[in-house]
């Protein structure tokens, strides 16, 4: 190309004319060159070209007339008429116009007049770009975009889009908002894939873990078809199947997930899969012994489980086995005679047909046989029902009835009754009879509540469920204190009741026998021992208060001098006092227990303050004996109702207890801690510890352990028994870890609401004097 | 300087005991020691001294404890006079009914060493 220099001569006309038509030949989108009468002076190859028209039809033609008057277009002749008019130039006017011989062709004209020579007609440049191809692309771009978006609204799968690289829902169809219950796009949108669906999946898998993988795999594989749970905004779950594929925008990934609600479908396949399954388990889980064997060869072909327990045999070893394998020798001909005849219809139930197991024992069963018909083949199934405990429990009865005979039972001085496991009575003594105004015939059949009438002496409630219980827990149990039985004439008599549960090989409970004895003698006892004791305690405390003071008075020389040998025999006479009082205090202490007259009242404690006091009264001893006292725990967490008096009681006993038992130079650690259910107080010593055999009886009136015996004379073996009286009554709890030699820990437990309180007419008394 | 002269009843029907009592307050310097052995006679007294203290037992011949401090109190004269209830049992009824009545309070003889009795006496004459 030459390039115009600064000062190079301007070109020659015909010089500019060439220059001019070489540019307009190598313009690549068509271009004509119009004179200012629209006659064409020329055109470019690709005009030529594009519209197929030759140069000799075209220059010095006028434009409309182009390909036999095609170029007639009229949005062409508005923009060369009016617009050129005013303006040199227009540009980029898209016009279609349909041409016979090459079709509809979109062009984009631009114009621009450009000047000649002065006082010389002005031409006009008209370059023509055929867009055709590229409105069509975009056309079709268009047209498939509607379909998929008529198809994305209309489909009546969810389909919804999720976009990197949070993979969050970017859109979701109608179908989506429906199936997840969403009230529109932007609240569906506002939720997180995994937020959709239940925490985990059925597999046990985390939703939000295992859609991330879901999504890898589709991002890796172009597609993934999966199951999934999902979660309706609504909460309700539902079975699905997913299809994620890959599409890909702007040059990112993105995915298109399709989710069709399969909760039908898998309902089917649950129900198809549950009615199997109970199938199965009637079989597998059956009582009755289940078998099948081939008619022919008697082959065993498939046992329950019921069968494999009864024979003893695994499921793999009845295989193997055959008909005659499972009854002994010498019954077979009787045995198989009774299946022959099953099979041949003359009955359907044989009773007490001897089988052996394994092991060669025999049992008896009541065998049903028939024929089954299973692919194409014949079985035999037998239904065998085990026997051996109906059997025993006759026999059992059987002997009790005969014992009766024997008058064994009738010579019992206690009531004695037994019944099977329905609480039907099979033996009923004549004590029995006198106790309840029945006589054996008119029990005997009947059920034992018809017949035992027995209450609470307190609320007067009907008190026979021990019966139900010791046979249900398969233990002995007993009647609680203070219970009656109601004759049938009305009369009623203060009883002690035990009934003890009897089983048969295989540990099941079949029956109860309740003993039961006339205990109004031993209660009028109880009672006068009770007030023996109150009445005695009363009257020995009056002279015991007067010895006491009279002897301080001594020691501390009110009577004059005293020799030092003198006041060692008083200090001992004082010392015994003390027991004495102790004693004393400690049996009332109990009379109120046992006869309920004592007292709860509820006051606000601090559980460690109350340790605290005792720890003070106890300084003296603690020191003596070189003992430290770890305290684990604060005032602020130990306030409690509870009755500071009997508060005392209990911690004075234990405190005293560990310090008395616990060796020289250890630790005691009092511990303190509230629950969410209870305050609990332990008090941890290194001492003797609790011989194993005397554990159960600690808390036993009057009991001390062997080793405490040996160590002093003094204990009472009272403060246990009260402490755990009073904890008891409290609805509050009790209990140690002891190891010999090695020391104790007691336990006690109370209730975050406190003591139970209680109204009494009675105060229960602390010890004051610490000897 | 003369310490005033304060004067105590001690109400007790038991012989060692009311011995060991008056023993112990009579060794106390300006103290008046009454006693009476029976609820009757302890009324009469109390209305006629107007001791500054009375030692209450409960458990009285002729009148108890209680109902003595009930008709005490019914009377201007004995309206105001310190009691001390000395008994031998704890009774919640009857503690709390001489409660009501306005006591001191309510000791348990066989709880108490004498000197402590003695002490709390003293404490309220001051």
């Amino acid at each position: 190309m030459r390039i115009r220099e600064k000062n190079q001569p301007e070109l020659s006309m015909e010089e500019a004319l060439e220059y001019a038509e070489g540019i307009v030949q190598t313009v690549r989108e068509p271009l004509i060159v119009l004179n200012a009468d629209l006659k064409v002076i020329s055109a470019n190859k690709s005009f030529y070209k594009i519209f197929k028209v030759d140069p000799k039809h075209t220059e010095g033609q006028f434009i409309y007339n182009l390909g036999n008057r095609q170029w007639n277009i009229p949005k062409l002749r508005e923009l060369l008429t009016s617009i050129i008019s005013k303006n040199n130039s227009f540009t980029n006017f898209e016009v279609a116009h349909k041409f016979e011989d090459i079709g509809e062709k979109i062009m984009l004209l631009n114009a621009r007049r450009i000047p000649r020579l002065p006082k010389k007609p002005r031409i006009l440049l008209l370059a023509i770009e055929d867009i055709t191809a590229l409105r069509r692309v975009e056309q079709e771009k268009r047209a498939s975009e509607y379909r998929y978006y008529s198809l994305f609204v209309a489909s009546r799968d969810a389909i919804m889009t999720i976009d990197p690289p949070n993979w969050k829902f970017t859109s979701g169809n109608p179908a989506t908002l429906k199936m997840f219950r969403a009230k529109s796009e932007a609240v569906f949108l506002s939720y997180d894939p995994w937020k959709l669906s239940p925490k985990f999946q059925p597999d046990g898998q985390v939703s939000s873990k295992k859609a991330k993988e879901m999504i890898n795999i589709a991002l890796r594989k172009g597609s993934n078809y999966f199951e999934w749970v999902h979660k309706r905004i609504n909460g309700q779950e539902f079975f699905a199947s997913v299809l994620l594929s890959r599409g890909e925008q702007y040059g990112r990934p993105f995915l298109h997930a399709l989710v069709r609600d399969i909760t039908e479908q898998k309902n089917v396949e649950l129900a198809l899969k549950t009615s199997e399954e109970r199938f199965k388990n009637i079989f597998d889980k059956a009582g009755d012994g289940i078998i099948l064997a081939e008619k022919g060869s008697k082959k065993f072909f498939i046992g329950n489980n019921a069968i494999q327990n009864m024979l003893g045999y695994s499921a793999k070893e009845i295989s193997n086995l055959k008909v005659n394998d499972i009854h002994p020798k010498k019954d077979l001909p009787y045995v198989l005679g009774q299946f022959r005849r099953q099979a041949k219809g003359d009955f359907t139930l044989a009773r007490n047909l001897p089988v052996l197991r394994k092991n060669g024992s025999v049992f008896y069963a009541d065998v049903n046989a028939t024929i089954v018909k299973m692919h194409g083949k014949t079985y035999l199934m037998g239904f065998f029902h085990d026997n051996t405990e109906h059997i025993r429990l006759e026999k059992i009865i059987e002997d009790i009835r005969k014992s009766q005979e024997k008058t064994i039972l009738a010579a019992i001085g206690d009531g004695v009754m037994a019944c099977d496991a329905k609480g039907k009575i099979i033996v009923f003594n004549e004590i029995a009879s006198q106790f309840t105004g029945f006589s054996s015939q008119e029990a005997i059949g009947q059920h034992y509540k018809k017949i035992l009438n027995i209450i609470r002496e307190d609320t007067k409630k009907f008190g026979i469920d021990f019966i139900d219980q010791a046979m249900k827990k398969g233990k002995m149990s007993s009647l609680t204190n203070h219970m009656m039985i109601i004759k049938k004439d009305g009369t009623r008599i203060p009883v002690a009741d035990s009934a003890s549960p009897f089983f048969n090989d295989a540990g099941k409970v079949i029956g109860c026998v309740v003993v039961f004895r006339d205990v109004t003698k031993e209660r009028e006892i109880d009672k006068a021992k009770t007030e023996f004791v109150s009445l005695a305690s009363h009257q020995l405390r009056t002279p015991l208060a007067s010895i006491n003071w009279l002897t301080e008075m001594l020691l501390e020389g009110d009577f004059g001098a005293t020799t030092h040998k003198q006041k060692e025999n008083i200090k001992m006479i004082y010392k015994s006092v003390q027991r004495m009082s102790d004693l004393i205090r400690n049996l009332l202490n109990i009379s109120r227990l046992e006869l309920g007259t004592f007292t709860v009242n509820n006051k606000q404690v601090i559980l460690s303050r109350t340790v605290d006091e005792l720890l003070v009264d106890l300084a003296s001893f603690i020191e003596a004996k070189h003992i430290i006292i770890k305290k684990d725990y604060s005032a602020k967490l130990s306030v409690i109702n509870a009755d500071p008096l009997l508060l005392k009681i209990i911690l004075q006993n234990l405190i005293t207890n560990a310090v008395h038992y616990t060796l020289p130079r250890t630790i005691i650690t009092v511990k303190i801690r509230k629950s969410k259910e209870e305050f609990l107080l332990s008090i941890k010593d290194h001492g003797v510890g609790i011989p194993t055999e005397d554990q159960p009886k600690i808390f036993t009136k009057f009991f001390r352990a062997s080793n405490a015996q040996k160590m002093s004379t003094e204990g009472t073996g009272l403060g246990l028994y009260i402490a755990k009286s009073i904890l008891d009554a409290t609805g509050s709890r009790i209990w140690f870890n002891s190891i010999l030699g090695k020391g104790t820990t007691f336990f006690v437990a109370f209730p975050l609401r406190g003591m139970k309180p209680k109204k009494g007419s009675k105060n229960l008394e602390v010890i004051n004097y610490l000897s | 300087m003369k310490t005033p002269i304060k004067k105590i009843l001690i109400v007790e029907d038991d012989k060692p005991i009311l011995y060991s009592l008056t023993k112990k307050f009579n060794l106390v310097e300006g103290l008046k020691v009454l006693y009476a052995e029976d609820g009757d006679l302890a009324l009469k007294m109390a209305l006629k001294e107007k001791p500054n203290l009375i030692l209450l037992d409960v458990i009285l011949p002729k009148m108890d404890g209680v109902e003595m401090l009930k008709k005490l109190r019914q009377d201007k004269r004995g309206k105001d006079i310190k009691v001390i209830i000395l008994s031998n049992l704890s009774d919640p009824a009857k503690e709390s009914t001489a409660r009501e009545l306005g006591v001191i309070d309510y000791i348990i003889k066989a709880d108490w060493k004498i000197d402590n009795v003695i002490e709390k006496v003293l404490k309220q004459l001051k």
